[in-house]
């Protein structure tokens, strides 16, 4: 292991002289930068479970779509094919959700836990099933669990670019619209927004950037990458546009450094590996943050006391 | 918990072959003991794990006992996890018969309980001399399981199955002799005819490049020099060092084809292709390879000889050397 | 626009699963009044406001009219200030960002917040005694100056109708004298106020118009005739609270009168 780390890989890796670090690069950078970004707005509405709750329930989409690719005889891990089964069942869990809250007595928490449950059990299951039919190349499938960037191919990388350049645009093009929803959704009804489409773009833009996270950090971890680079901005701004972009910094610098660090150690697995950078940033900020940070907190009274 | 697994199908394999089970009359003595008052002789009961055993199997006992195969020929076995009705099926089972060196990983504690129980569970992988296997440095004291990729390690597990069957059914011995000899020379021929059209590969082109590390065995049986993409087993993934050094192999040695396994997703094999295309070094994919699973049951590609026929005949020609298209037994078609 | 009352609510039923909790409200409130909806807990005060609003959803046969049209036709002239458990505090927001979120409807959601939407925020947070704290983040704000800040939001979109939720609950007597005087000044310059309130001595006080609340509408009308000791015993199952005590003497003689802004 330690002859991985020799200096001319040193070298190489920072370069991104090599054609997948610099492939896993781009696109682990690009996924956290849009996956903070849209993971804002959720933190903002105390819905960081929603986005456990979608991830896993991409499970039995890719498992489905797997079946029906192999039922037509075509290559099963056509990676299009699958990622579209994996949004149409986590949009099929957004909707169970609302669903199943409206059940008298069931609360939020425990309709998320409850369609989680289902669906990954279901995924799971499917998985099983998959295995006994030996439809051959089912090994990769065990990895929409896990994540990998290794294996991100030049496409996977240009699917991460446009997703980000996509969230970041939907955020900007509706930046008031969400702060307001997010903010005062019953002010943001007075003055005639639309509040339930947003919330429906929004959910939208969780389910893209799971669906794209899957692929390279992993069902399970991808909700990481969604809450933690937010909770990490939010100590160095009071401002939501800047803890917005601040998000989207820590997100796209923990999906740039993890994939570097996993490139230059062997056996180190790529998508734990960003998670952890970005809960290092987290720990950071908390002690650090400009605004909110334990250690620079600015010694402000409730202003009360200082001005009456 | 997962190395204790291992320690103790390891105490299995050691177990069960310091068993006496020898060839001939030694074995129908052994027989009526260790069957505890068992029903011997036809119909009894076989249960196999993977195709590659069971076709061998299947060959030796003919219809001299109901074979039923756990997985199906194309299932990966690495990765397999047993069902309630495959533990069920083990239960009721007179023999077992599984390939071993922790192959079935996920089987290794449902088969300690089985050989704990009064029938026989054989890994014929220790009908092979411990000091022909291969232990992969990364692979910590493990033997490497992927023994049938050299083809005449399997032929020497087809009398260990023949043993077994005669222990289990005395009668059958003649029958059973016969179709494991013949078997046995059928193997080796596939084996002789793969270490042919390989050896015309030139040289410096004899460089095998597989999504796993699953063909240690047939590189050393068949002088090719092998890398995989990621490890021994399918369920972990390559990190991007592994494959940037690959990708530097293949540039700087000029490699022109690796190939995909059926059991594997393509994916890391298509991101090595593309990293090499970047610095400019166009690599085939040169096929897919069976290498943990054979083809669909009932094709030629789903037995055991067309399995090693494919693999041979398909690495050969894509590397530069001359075999016929169709195979040693004229029975491949693209 | 004379015409028309303010608000007029007819036959407006909220509840909660099984629990009725207003029941065929109906009342009007005239425009340029400063007007307090009145009533003991759980009369259904804060509901009231938030079904005329479309914010709950009312039992149907409800009938609610601005200025004589559904609410969708006038929202521009319509303010709602909340209470203060609506929001999260947390937000990354600072005070002027707050009262900014106002002028969003007025700037345009896909437009950018000028420079004369900025002073406005800060003339509104300006008449609440807040201009020192504007980029404070909310949350480190006193309960009062929280409740200001709300109303620097609600005054900045210049409506003509608002709607208070509240304001002077859990406040501390210098933001109580700001927000009285505020409200006094909207009416004073011709807009119409109603807010639900608790205490009804300062009602009597400083308020036009009331509408009595249990549930029902026991009374509404000018202050003097809508709170009178035997509806009030009425809607307060029997307990007259103290203040109402003296009701035969003017309340207005000897309290101060609601400042009239300047």
């Amino acid at each position: 292991m330690l002859d991985a780390l020799a200096a001319a890989d040193w070298g190489r890796t920072l370069l991104l002289t090599d054609y997948n670090t610099r492939i896993a690069v781009i696109g682990a950078g690009c996924l956290g930068a849009a996956a903070g970004l849209v993971g804002t707005f959720l933190v903002l509405r105390r819905r960081a479970l929603m986005a456990d709750t979608l991830g896993h329930s991409t499970l039995p989409g890719v498992g489905l779509a797997f079946l029906v690719l192999a039922a037509f005889g075509k290559t099963p891990d056509a990676l299009p094919w699958l990622l579209l089964g994996a949004a149409a069942t986590a949009g099929l869990a957004a909707w169970l959700v609302a669903a199943t809250q409206r059940i008298p007595r069931i609360r939020e928490d425990a309709a998320l836990a409850i369609v989680l449950g289902v669906l990954f059990g279901l995924g799971l299951a499917i998985l099983g099933v998959i295995q006994q039919l030996g439809t051959g190349h089912a090994a990769g499938l065990g990895g929409f669990i896990d994540g990998s960037v290794a294996s991100m191919r030049a496409q996977d990388s240009w699917t991460m670019v446009v997703l980000a350049s996509a969230a970041t645009l939907v955020t900007i093009v509706l930046f008031k619209a969400l702060t307001v929803a997010s903010f005062d959704p019953q002010q943001a009804r007075l003055q005639g927004l639309p509040v339930r489409r947003l919330e429906f773009v929004q959910l939208g833009m969780v389910v893209v950037v799971t669906v794209a996270g899957i692929r390279a950090v992993g069902l399970i971890l991808i909700i990481a990458l969604l809450i933690v680079p937010p909770a990490a901005a939010r100590p160095w701004s009071n401002r939501l546009s800047r803890v917005a972009v601040c998000a989207a910094g820590i997100g796209a610098f923990s999906g740039i450094v993890g994939a570097w660090i996993s490139a230059l150690v062997t056996g180190l697995p790529t998508g734990p590996v960003i998670v952890l950078v970005a809960v290092a940033a987290f720990g950071f900020s908390l002690l650090f943050g400009r605004a909110r940070g334990i250690l620079r907190r600015r010694g402000h009274a409730p202003a009360e006391r200082l001005a009456h | 918990m997962h190395k204790i697994h291992k320690l103790g199908l390891f105490g299995l394999c050691l177990l069960t072959s310091l068993l006496p089970l020898g060839c001939g009359d030694s074995a129908a003595s052994s027989s009526t003991s260790t069957a505890g008052g068992k029903t011997t002789g036809p119909g009894y009961r076989i249960v196999t794990t993977c195709g590659m055993v069971t076709d061998l199997v299947k060959q030796i006992a003919g219809d001299r006992a109901t074979v039923d195969p756990m997985m199906g020929n194309d299932v990966d076995p690495h990765t397999y996890n047993p069902t309630r009705n495959d533990v069920a099926s083990l239960e009721s089972a007179d023999v077992i018969f599984y390939s071993g060196l922790n192959l079935e990983a996920r089987l290794s504690d449902t088969l300690v309980r089985m050989a704990g129980s009064n029938k026989r569970v054989v890994p014929i992988t220790s009908g092979i001399a411990a000091s022909k296997l291969l232990e992969p440095e990364e692979f910590e004291g493990h033997y490497d399981p992927h023994v049938w990729n050299d083809a005449s390690l399997w032929a020497a597990t087809v009398s260990k199955i023949c043993q077994t069957l005669i222990a289990q059914d005395p009668e059958g011995k003649a029958a059973y002799t016969e179709r494991a000899e013949k078997l046995e020379k059928e193997i080796l021929a596939i084996h002789a005819y793969a270490k042919k059209v390989l050896a015309t590969i030139p040289a410096d082109r004899r460089v095998l490049v597989t999504a796993h590390d699953a063909f240690n065995y047939f590189g050393r049986a068949y002088g090719v020099e092998v890398h995989g993409v990621q490890g021994v087993t399918t369920e972990h993934k390559a990190g991007l060092a592994e494959i940037n050094r690959l990708v530097d192999m293949l540039v700087e040695r000029k490699i022109g084809a690796i190939f995909v396994e059926q059991a594997f997703a393509e994916d890391q094999v298509k991101a090595v292709v593309e990293g090499a295309r970047a610095r400019g070094h166009e690599v085939r994919i040169g096929g897919t390879l069976y290498s943990d699973a054979m083809g669909a049951d009932g094709s030629y590609r789903g037995t055991f000889i067309g399995m090693v026929d494919h693999n041979a005949t398909l690495i050969t020609r894509a590397l530069g050397g001359e075999a016929p298209e169709k195979g040693h037994h004229g029975k491949l078609t693209w | 626009m004379a015409q028309h009352p303010a608000l007029r609510v007819q036959d407006l039923t909220v509840a909660y699963g099984s629990e009725t909790v207003l029941e065929g409200a109906t009342f009007e409130v005239p425009a340029a009044q400063l007007a307090a909806v009145v009533g003991p807990n759980g009369a259904g005060k804060s509901t009231l406001l938030r079904a005329a609003l479309g914010l709950l959803r009312p039992k149907s046969g409800a009938r609610v009219e601005f200025f004589g049209r559904p609410f969708g036709e006038v929202r521009a002239k319509v303010a709602f200030m909340p209470q203060r458990e609506a929001v999260d505090w947390d937000f990354p927001a600072r005070v002027i960002d707050v009262v900014l979120m106002g002028l969003y409807a007025e700037i345009g959601w896909f437009r950018r917040v000028r420079p004369q939407h900025r002073e406005a925020a800060r003339a509104a947070l300006a008449r609440v005694g807040l201009s020192d704290v504007e980029k404070r983040q909310i949350g480190e704000l006193s309960g009062g100056q929280q409740k200001r800040v709300f109303l620097a939001r609600t005054i900045v979109q210049g409506a003509e109708l608002f709607l208070l939720d509240e304001p002077f609950a859990g406040v501390d007597a210098y933001s109580e004298r700001i927000i009285g005087r505020e409200l006094g000044a909207l009416r004073d310059a011709g807009a119409t106020v109603l807010v639900v309130h608790h205490d009804l001595t300062a009602v009597l006080r400083d308020f036009d118009y009331a509408v009595l609340l249990n549930r029902r509408v026991a009374a509404a009308g000018p202050v003097r005739e809508a709170i009178t000791a035997p509806l009030v015993a009425e809607a307060y199952g029997g307990v007259v609270p103290l203040a109402l005590l003296d009701q035969d003497r003017d309340p207005t003689t000897d309290a101060p009168q609601p400042e009239r802004s300047t």
